[in-house]
């Protein structure tokens, strides 16, 4: 996962969801990855906020993390 | 739609919000198939004998709509039913005037603001479908949320896209929606977000938190003013931050956890006047606040309940999470991406 900072991947979750996000932090101590969501296979699973809030992922909820082309 | 009588005089059925057939005549009426653009405007409708019933041909926006039959349905435009005497396309939300190649009213969503400053398309609260109606379709005329040619309406919010959008030109934000270019160079869709009403965030909550905790170090130990908090905080701080120097071969991480450490002692301090556990609470999140610098952004855990577990700072290197003291095993965990340091402090 460090290797993903910064970069914008697709986590693909256990639980089905494909989100796109932009990787903010990642912790291995907390085992969590912070992200700024981007997009989601299911986004009522996320509360509305006008502060955009960043989201924590725990690792083991991720299946595997798809990385997506940068900027060229 | 009924009749006078009761009767179904006209029907109309969808699919995946895809307008598909219309059931019109009354009783002895008979079902008409819809072959729409790629945007769901209706260009021709068929008979159940595979015949053709009519045809119908329109503008970019909708306008100048003529049909080779008397219609047999008020849905045209991308499947909007036009309303008769006025012309103008429901939306639901507002009604579009293909005429004006606009709506009649701005985006509900845009009332307090430009949502999206950083697509210029949006800032006309009127325009139809980010004024690109060859290739998008608004669904609902609400929320600055369009649709793509297959069909995808999602919408997401514009947090970081402006970074995010010029350091990736592969990547366009459409009317809330974001395209990812693939290597044959179409844009293909991705998901959606939401953006809504804020809550409380870390503001009182954090102080209850952190104060929390502060009350849980100051009394938990029955120690003499301010040990307690020493104990917990700077005996963490000498434990944990020593793991986050081993982790660092610069050894910044002792730096950090010296000022970490020295702003505990000052809370210490203000703790060690037992009368001061309200005050406590400030110095407690000024500590944490300190360490985040301004501007830090709460953090949401993605699953469960999705209550707020800490704050990322601005810069995202420094990241603070915490759990309440009703938890099993509560905690402050403050963390630096640059130095590598790590303060886990218990309590």
């Amino acid at each position: 996962m460090k290797e993903n900072d910064h970069r914008l991947v697709r986590l693909h979750l256990h639980d089905g969801e494909v989100a796109t996000v932009k990787v903010l932090f990642v912790s291995e101590p907390e085992q969590d990855v912070i992200v700024d969501l981007i997009s989601s296979t299911n986004i009522d699973r996320y509360e509305k906020s006008d502060v955009q809030p960043k989201f924590q992922f725990r690792f083991e909820d991720i299946a595997w993390v798809e990385s997506l082309p940068e900027a060229k | 739609m009924l009749n006078a009588a009761g009767g179904w005089n006209r029907v109309e059925t969808f699919a995946g919000e895809r307008h598909i057939a219309t059931y019109s005549g009354g009783p002895a009426g008979t079902t008409y198939f819809i072959h729409a653009d790629w945007l769901g405007t209706e260009r021709a409708r068929t008979t159940v004998a595979a015949t053709t019933y009519e045809t119908c041909t329109s503008l970019p926006f909708g306008d100048n709509l003529q049909c080779s039959n008397a219609d047999v349905s008020p849905l045209h435009f991308t499947g909007k039913e036009r309303d008769a005497e006025s012309g103008l396309d429901n939306f639901r939300v507002r009604y579009d005037s293909s005429n004006f190649g606009r709506f009649l009213s701005p985006d509900p969503n845009n009332a307090g603001g430009f949502e999206h400053q950083d697509d210029p398309q949006s800032w006309n609260g009127y325009s139809y479908a980010r004024n690109n109606p060859l290739i998008y379709r608004d669904p609902n005329g609400e929320s600055y949320t369009i649709c793509d040619t297959t069909n995808h309406c999602q919408s997401i919010t514009d947090v970081g896209f402006g970074d995010y959008l010029q350091r990736n030109p592969n990547v366009e934000l459409i009317n809330n929606q974001i395209y990812i270019k693939d290597d044959n160079g179409n844009f293909q869709l991705e998901g959606s977000y939401k953006a809504g009403p804020s809550d409380d965030s870390i503001g009182p909550e954090g102080n209850d938190i952190l104060g929390g905790a502060l009350i849980g170090l100051a009394s938990g130990g029955a120690v003499a003013a301010g040990e307690g908090l020493i104990d917990g905080l700077a005996g963490s701080a000498g434990r944990e931050a020593v793991k986050g120097a081993a982790t660092s071969a610069a050894g910044t991480a002792v730096d950090e956890a010296a000022e970490i450490s020295t702003l505990a002692a000052k809370a210490a301090t203000t703790v060690g006047n037992q009368s001061a556990v309200a005050s406590s609470r400030d110095v407690a999140l000024k500590a944490a606040q300190e360490f985040l610098g301004p501007g830090a952004t709460p953090i949401r855990a993605a699953r469960g309940a999705g209550d707020i577990i800490g704050e990322i700072s601005a810069d995202g290197q420094r990241v603070m999470r915490y759990t309440s003291i009703d938890k099993a095993s509560p905690y402050i965990n403050l963390e630096n991406k640059l130095t590598g340091g790590n303060l886990h402090i218990r309590f």
